[in-house]
């Protein structure tokens, strides 16, 4: 029995050295995140972020007491939530807000479940989710908000409208606007492939089916081929798509839905020596993808604006804590009231090689790692 | 029944318990130790240990009122619910000497087949997207039935290839999870089902008795005491681990070795159906990207319980408090705020580390 209980202090013992290390961690962040918030910290962000950081020093100085908000996204450490993250951790700095960012390794609904669940544990006064499914967490956010947890979703919402707001960009329209500039390239004939991650992965398909029907629409006579789904794998990606070029040597593009796969079918191009003559569209602006464009391996990416999402629901989430602002407000800032009751849809852009380095097209472009931008 | 049958059954009986006897797994062989040193000597005492010093260790770490609320060890157990009814199975699975890969996908499946199902009955195309469902409760029956039903046709199918065609079992489930996972694909279209009642969710995944006790923890806690009473004390538990324990001897015993096969793993593919059924109520959807791994966790729980790779020996209590570890363990790092990354390594050494000490601690004479 003795040897139990050592054996059980010993393993004590090794994930108190692991959470350890994290801890240190997390405070030398804070520490090092205390100190810049004195400087001007929204200088390399836009002007409207600026605008709102200018307001939110205000705020933080006039409020005593910080607001602790929970942020579960749905996949931890792709550039795109990281992003959103550094979006979000601006907003806490801006408005004095004390941030939990976490999430699961893979995007899956019953793997981010202990996540949700945890965090709430940890008594947040709000919750920015990005909800792994749009049909499966509506009765959870409606009891939260009944409870006086307000939730705002972030990235992908919600069928039904029960958060205070849903942030998303308009992943149909996504889709759609790559079509348009592969129409503009090719013209009318081309023969496209497009590259999806799951079958039951809901707002990559939601892009596919914008991409395949407005260039269906665009050019009655172009051949699209049967989507594929390699997952977020890479390889599998790289596997999927060199056997459809081998089937269809005339391919003239190809769209991607998310960035991973993206690399696995530029790969492919590059291996077939099709490069150019094959276009790839990719979803998303991870540095790699940014880094690629310039080097001529994709020809568009469809950037969207987690940055922009993050910041705005911490902010909001903040503000409505506070008082200093209603679920009327709220509504107010909703895209399409009559189409998709609570959702503000944010703009993707479109970055080719001759605008990706603009100025206005700067946040658009996603960052790997928070160490980058100072966190 | 003829007095030569009761005969027989008892001279089967009689061996079988010769079998465990010699392979030094048979419960009279510990006659000598008191009850308690016996529960003491056993992986589930392990478990219980490691379990309560988790508890401990993320008590003191986490701030008051996080981690040691009642409500978490409730979230814990919601979120353990589905994975014991995969671990039970699998207990009885593995007990036998055999293994599942494909009980991930067919739980997917299942819950794939059990709502279409229940679409079909409860309402018709047109009134399922305004939400009505005229046959609510024969939906539900219907859904369930063949949600149960689909996953013990999955089982016999891996009964078949294993027991009739004498394919390795890990190479068998191996391919039938591709099966069910193409087949759940196809049925789905890949899709996510839509259109299922909330209710599924208000009146049983989120429901709690009396506010406290989610309802799936009370059904998986009920099964897990039905089939750890089945295993110890049945003829048909006997059997199992007979067969586990030298599968030559059974069968030599008398005992319908293929027959039980079947039946174990139908059995297995009934609790999948269960676990299917669990899954849909909880998120009033279908998650046919997911459960990837489930198969990899319930073997997991199942070992760190005490059940024998080899076969012969198993634990259903055991198998049902090895789940609670892992996912306890993830509970308490996301509340002390750990990196998701560190938390799958933190999780993979930890159960490296339970398994070993408990294999060092198997090593040592019995009392």
């Amino acid at each position: 029995m003795k040897k139990k209980v050592l054996l059980a202090i010993v393993a004590a013992a090794m994930m108190l050295a692991a959470c350890g290390n994290s801890a240190e961690e997390t405070t030398a962040a804070a520490t090092e995140a205390a100190a810049e918030e004195t400087e001007a910290a929204a200088e390399e962000e836009t002007e409207a972020a600026e605008a709102e950081a200018a307001e939110g020093e205000e705020a933080a100085a006039s409020e005593e007491d910080r607001v602790y908000i929970g942020a579960v996204a749905a996949e931890a450490g792709i550039p795109y939530f990281t992003t959103m993250s550094w979006g979000a951790m601006d907003a806490a700095q801006d408005y004095n807000v004390e941030l939990y960012w976490t999430g699961p390794a893979e995007w899956d609904f019953s793997k981010q479940q202990p996540f949700i669940d945890s965090v709430i544990q940890t008594n947040p006064d709000a919750l920015l989710l990005v909800p792994t499914d749009s049909d499966a967490y509506i009765s959870y956010v409606e009891a939260w908000m009944a409870d006086g947890l307000p939730v705002i979703c972030c990235d992908a919402t919600l069928k039904e409208h029960v958060d205070l707001i849903g942030y998303n960009s308009n992943p149909y329209e996504g889709g759609a606007r790559a079509a348009e500039v592969f129409f503009e390239m090719n013209g009318p004939g081309g023969v496209y492939q497009p590259v999806s991650t799951n079958p039951g992965a809901y707002g990559a398909n939601l892009r596919i089916s914008g991409f395949v029907e407005t260039m269906q629409e665009l050019d009655p006579t172009c051949e699209m081929l049967e989507v594929l789904y390699p997952t977020n794998d890479a390889n599998k990606a790289a596997e999927l798509v060199s056997n459809s070029i081998v089937g269809n040597p005339d391919m003239t593009g190809i769209f991607v839905a998310t960035s991973a796969p993206a690399s696995g079918a530029a790969s492919a191009v590059i291996e077939a020596g099709k490069q150019g003559e094959i276009k790839i569209a990719a979803f998303d602006a991870d540095p790699q993808q940014v880094q690629d464009l310039k080097a001529g391996i994709y020809d568009v990416l469809i950037a969207q604006d987690p940055y922009q999402m993050g910041y705005d629901a911490v902010m909001n989430l903040a503000k409505y804590v506070r008082g200093e602002i209603t679920q009327e407000d709220l509504d107010a800032t909703v895209t399409d009231p009559e189409g998709t009751p609570g959702v503000r849809s944010y703009n993707t852009a479109v970055l080719t090689r001759d605008n990706v380095d603009d100025p206005e097209n700067e946040h658009f472009k996603y960052i790997a790692e928070l160490s980058e931008v100072g966190y | 029944m003829g007095e030569q049958d009761i005969k027989n059954k008892a001279a089967d009986k009689k061996s079988a318990e010769e079998i465990l006897k010699s392979k030094g797994v048979s419960s009279v062989e510990q006659k000598g130790a008191t009850a308690f040193q016996r529960f003491m000597g056993s992986s589930m005492a392990f478990v219980i240990v490691l379990e309560i010093a988790i508890c401990i260790f993320f008590g003191v770490l986490s701030e008051p009122g996080t981690f040691m609320t009642l409500n978490n060890f409730m979230n814990i157990l919601l979120n353990s619910s589905q994975m014991v009814i995969l671990a039970i199975g699998l207990t009885f699975v593995i007990c036998s000497g055999h293994m599942d890969l494909s009980v991930g996908m067919t739980l997917i499946l299942t819950s794939i087949v059990g709502s279409k199902a229940f679409k079909a009955v409860a309402s018709t195309p047109e009134l399922l997207s305004e939400g009505i469902y005229p046959h609510l409760g024969l939906g539900i029956f219907v859904g369930i039935a063949v949600a149960l039903l689909t996953g013990a046709a999955c089982g016999a199918l891996n009964a078949f290839t294993t027991s009739k065609l004498k394919l390795v079992p890990f190479i068998a489930t191996l391919a039938s999870m591709y099966i069910f996972q193409g087949a759940a694909m196809v049925i789905c279209n890949g899709a996510q089902e839509k259109n299922l009642p909330r209710i599924f969710q208000t009146y049983f995944g989120h429901r709690r008795l009396f506010d406290i006790i989610p309802y799936q923890a009370i059904v998986a806690v009920i099964l897990g005491a039905i089939f750890a009473l089945v295993l110890k004390y049945t003829r048909f538990g006997l059997h199992v681990r007979a067969i586990g324990s030298n599968r030559e001897s059974a069968r030599r015993a008398g005992i319908k070795v293929e027959l039980t096969c079947f039946k174990i793993y139908m059995l297995m593919g009934a609790m999948a159906g269960v676990a299917g059924v669990f899954d849909v109520a909880r998120y009033s959807t279908t998650n046919p990207s997911g459960h990837m791994s489930d198969s990899m966790m319930a073997i997991m729980a199942a070992v760190m319980g005490g059940t024998s790779m080899k076969g012969g020996i198993a634990s259903v209590t055991g198998t049902m408090l090895a789940v609670l570890i892992p996912v306890t363990l993830q509970a308490g790092m996301i509340i002390l705020g750990m990196n998701s990354y560190i938390q799958l390594i933190v999780t993979g050494l930890f159960l490296i580390l339970a398994v070993y000490v408990d294999y060092v601690r198997n090593l040592r004479p019995k009392v």
